[in-house]
């Protein structure tokens, strides 16, 4: 195999013959499959059965139908590769060193960073293989509508982008522990905290602090769940101003995103309101706070905080997404556990080489 | 008991090039010295054999060696180049064959070659050519499609050892290669690594079966705790130390005599002396354990 007339990493080439000649592979993207077309049957026969609250056309329904396929499909692969990444990657270091392979790999002329990343690369192109098998599913709502190929490239570069953080940390995690087991519990760990531990600690933010001010979203950077969310998301409830809603496990999370005084009606301010004259002046109470609009000069409507000020073009972040800032945040995070695992294979080193 | 005399400092004859110079090697973890203070100087071509109790201080000295493990004090060459300076040239030039060979689970024999002729960066037209090469001289042709973990372990030992052949390396360290192997592949291993000196490789060994390194090794250093006891070829350590040496001769008929000679020369002259004699000899053997006896005599039983 060759890229561009150079050979492809060796270390890459191994890792994915090994890994499709086991059976485990074979397992493994059954059940994931399995999973995602139960999830995707049970959605189907919950949605497609349910009466129509706004009377909405056939083809909106239908699209709101094959939204809500797409991202229900979409949240559960990321949920699957939490499982699946960190379990297969984190015996990357510490498998090699059991099976005393790690040592004449060492004495190659492989650089540490040639083997990590081959190892790496391993583990996304794993995860690439299971969006790829995911795609029929995916296919189901583009059938129904209400999702572009913007909105597929989004989601998929999402779940690609999670495999990557989490094949990362699991790299870290498997050049740190001498024993694959001890690797697994800690990389498996850290995706815990950053998909539960993170939204419980913002969580527990909200409930502590009786200031009256929001938590501090930071802390939800570190969340793929909420990246995804916000890199996908569009708004999800606005039946009043006759758009389509629907119902997607990424709903509460982009909920919760949004700032709570740019909420309305549970929903969000659409982005072309943001500052914008909106179609009509009325007040909107939100968590007993009151969201009022005036009537400007030129006869336009504005939207405006209960302080005074205008709802912001953009979500608080000084105008830069938050899916963005998480991409910057869980990046270097990732980076960072290369790098630990780069300098921990690095040799001529103090202690004696195992494996 | 009288002391020994200092056998640690074989005299190295000028202008014989030097495949691997180790001075002053120290390497120590704590307050343990793994190895303290060593000086080997291995001339090219030759077969230099380690030999030393479990804790000695081999496999850490291969180490160093290997570019794996940084000395605590000393330099080290091996075919001119630093390993902690330039590990990349080491890795190059040198082929490091540890004491255990792990295995891949799912590839095949040449699978495996061809992984490590891509991890030494070698040409990929090259592959098929090296990889027969490599099959026959360690007698695994007929092995070529067989997966590597279904293979038995005299054949896994020859096959880390075409692995470190791989990219036809100055220099070869093998750590214990004979270790667990029947006596079948311990004479093909032998057979093999004769071969290679003849083919100009410089081979640094280390194994417990002393008699097949005897047979072999041009020249031998003895280590215990870390340090360095002996050094040279087997013969010269037993001149050196002086010790008796055990004759026996058959003579026609059946008789057995054992004699006692205390040098090479006194050993010359017993087997003179007994033709003049026209005593019908038919054996003239020594009978001492050769390496085994001088690693005894050296070796003090510190670290086992």
């Amino acid at each position: 195999m060759r890229l561009r007339g150079r050979p492809l990493n060796p270390v890459l080439a191994r890792e994915v013959k090994e890994r499709m000649r086991t059976r485990r592979t074979t397992i493994v993207v059954t059940v994931y499959l399995a999973v995602l077309a139960l999830i995707l049957q049970v959605v189907y026969s919950g949605m497609s059965g349910a009466q129509d609250a706004f009377g909405d056309s056939l083809a909106t329904q239908s699209a709101r139908l094959g939204r809500s396929l797409f991202e229900t499909l979409l949240f559960f692969m990321l949920v699957l590769v939490c499982f699946i990444v960190p379990g297969g990657t984190a015996d990357a270091v510490s498998g090699e060193r059991e099976r005393q392979t790690l040592v004449p790999l060492q004495v190659s002329l492989l650089s540490p960073r040639s083997i990590l990343a081959g190892k790496l690369l391993s583990s996304v192109a794993f995860v690439f293989l299971l969006v790829l098998a995911t795609l029929p599913l995916l296919g189901v709502s583009f059938v129904l509508g209400g999702v572009s190929v913007g909105d597929l490239a989004r989601g998929v570069a999402a779940v690609l982008a999670t495999g990557l953080v989490l094949a990362c940390l699991a790299l870290g995690c498997s050049s740190l522990a001498r024993r694959t087991q001890g690797a697994m519990i800690l990389a498996y760990g850290l995706t815990l905290f950053l998909a539960l531990g993170t939204a419980m600690i913002y969580g527990a933010q909200h409930v502590l602090d009786d200031t009256g001010r929001r938590p501090n979203k930071a802390v939800l950077t570190l969340n793929p769940f909420f990246a995804t969310a916000d890199a996908t998301g569009r708004a999800t409830f606005d039946g009043f101003f006759g758009r389509f809603s629907t119902s997607s496990p990424f709903d509460p999370l982009r909920l919760l995103l949004v700032p709570e005084d740019q909420r309305f009606f549970g929903g969000f301010v659409e982005e072309e309101f943001r500052g914008q004259p909106m179609p009509m002046p009325m007040p909107m109470p939100v968590d007993g706070e009151a969201v009022e609009f005036f009537e400007e000069g030129d006869g336009g409507a504005f939207g405006v905080l209960p302080d005074g000020r205008p709802i912001p073009p953009e979500d608080a972040g000084g105008g830069i997404p938050f899916w963005a800032r998480s991409v910057v945040v869980l990046g270097w995070i990732a980076g960072a556990a290369f790098l630990l695992a780069t300098r921990r294979l690095r040799t001529p080193s103090d202690r004696a080489a195992v494996g | 008991m009288t002391a020994l005399p200092d056998l640690s400092a074989a005299p190295v004859g000028e202008g014989v090039e030097l495949a691997v110079q180790v001075e002053g090697l120290t390497k120590r973890y704590g307050d343990l010295f793994a190895v303290r203070d060593l000086a080997l100087s291995v001339p090219r071509g030759a077969i230099f054999g380690l030999i030393g109790p479990n804790g000695a201080g081999k496999s850490t000295t291969f180490l160093v060696l290997a570019s794996l493990l940084a000395p605590t004090a000393g330099r080290v060459r091996v075919a001119g180049h630093d390993p902690v300076e330039n590990p990349r040239a080491v890795r190059a030039t040198l082929g490091y064959m540890p004491d255990v060979m792990g295995v891949y689970d799912n590839l095949r024999v040449d699978e495996y070659l061809e992984f490590f002729a891509g991890a030494y960066r070698l040409p990929r037209s090259s592959w098929p050519g090296l990889i027969d090469g490599l099959l026959e001289l360690v007698d695994l042709a007929g092995k070529r499609r067989t997966m590597v973990d279904s293979l038995s372990r005299g054949m896994k030992q020859r096959l880390s050892l075409a692995r470190a052949l791989v990219h036809d390396p100055e220099v070869l360290v093998l750590d214990e290669p004979a270790s667990g192997l029947d006596p079948r592949a311990r004479v093909e291993l032998r057979e093999l690594l004769v071969q290679l000196r003849d083919m100009g490789k410089t081979v640094v060994i280390s194994s417990h079966i002393l008699a097949e390194l005897e047979e072999m090794c041009t020249e031998v250093a003895i280590l215990e705790a870390g340090r360095l006891l002996a050094v040279g070829s087997p013969r010269s350590i037993g001149d050196q130390l002086g010790g008796a040496r055990a004759v026996r001769v058959r003579l026609a008929g059946g008789e057995v005599q054992e004699h006692t000679v205390g040098s090479e020369e006194e050993q010359q002259a017993l087997l003179a002396r007994l033709v003049a004699e026209g005593l019908p000899v038919v054996e003239f053997t020594e009978t001492s354990n050769g390496l085994e006896d001088l690693f005894l005599r050296v070796t003090k039983g510190v670290v086992q």
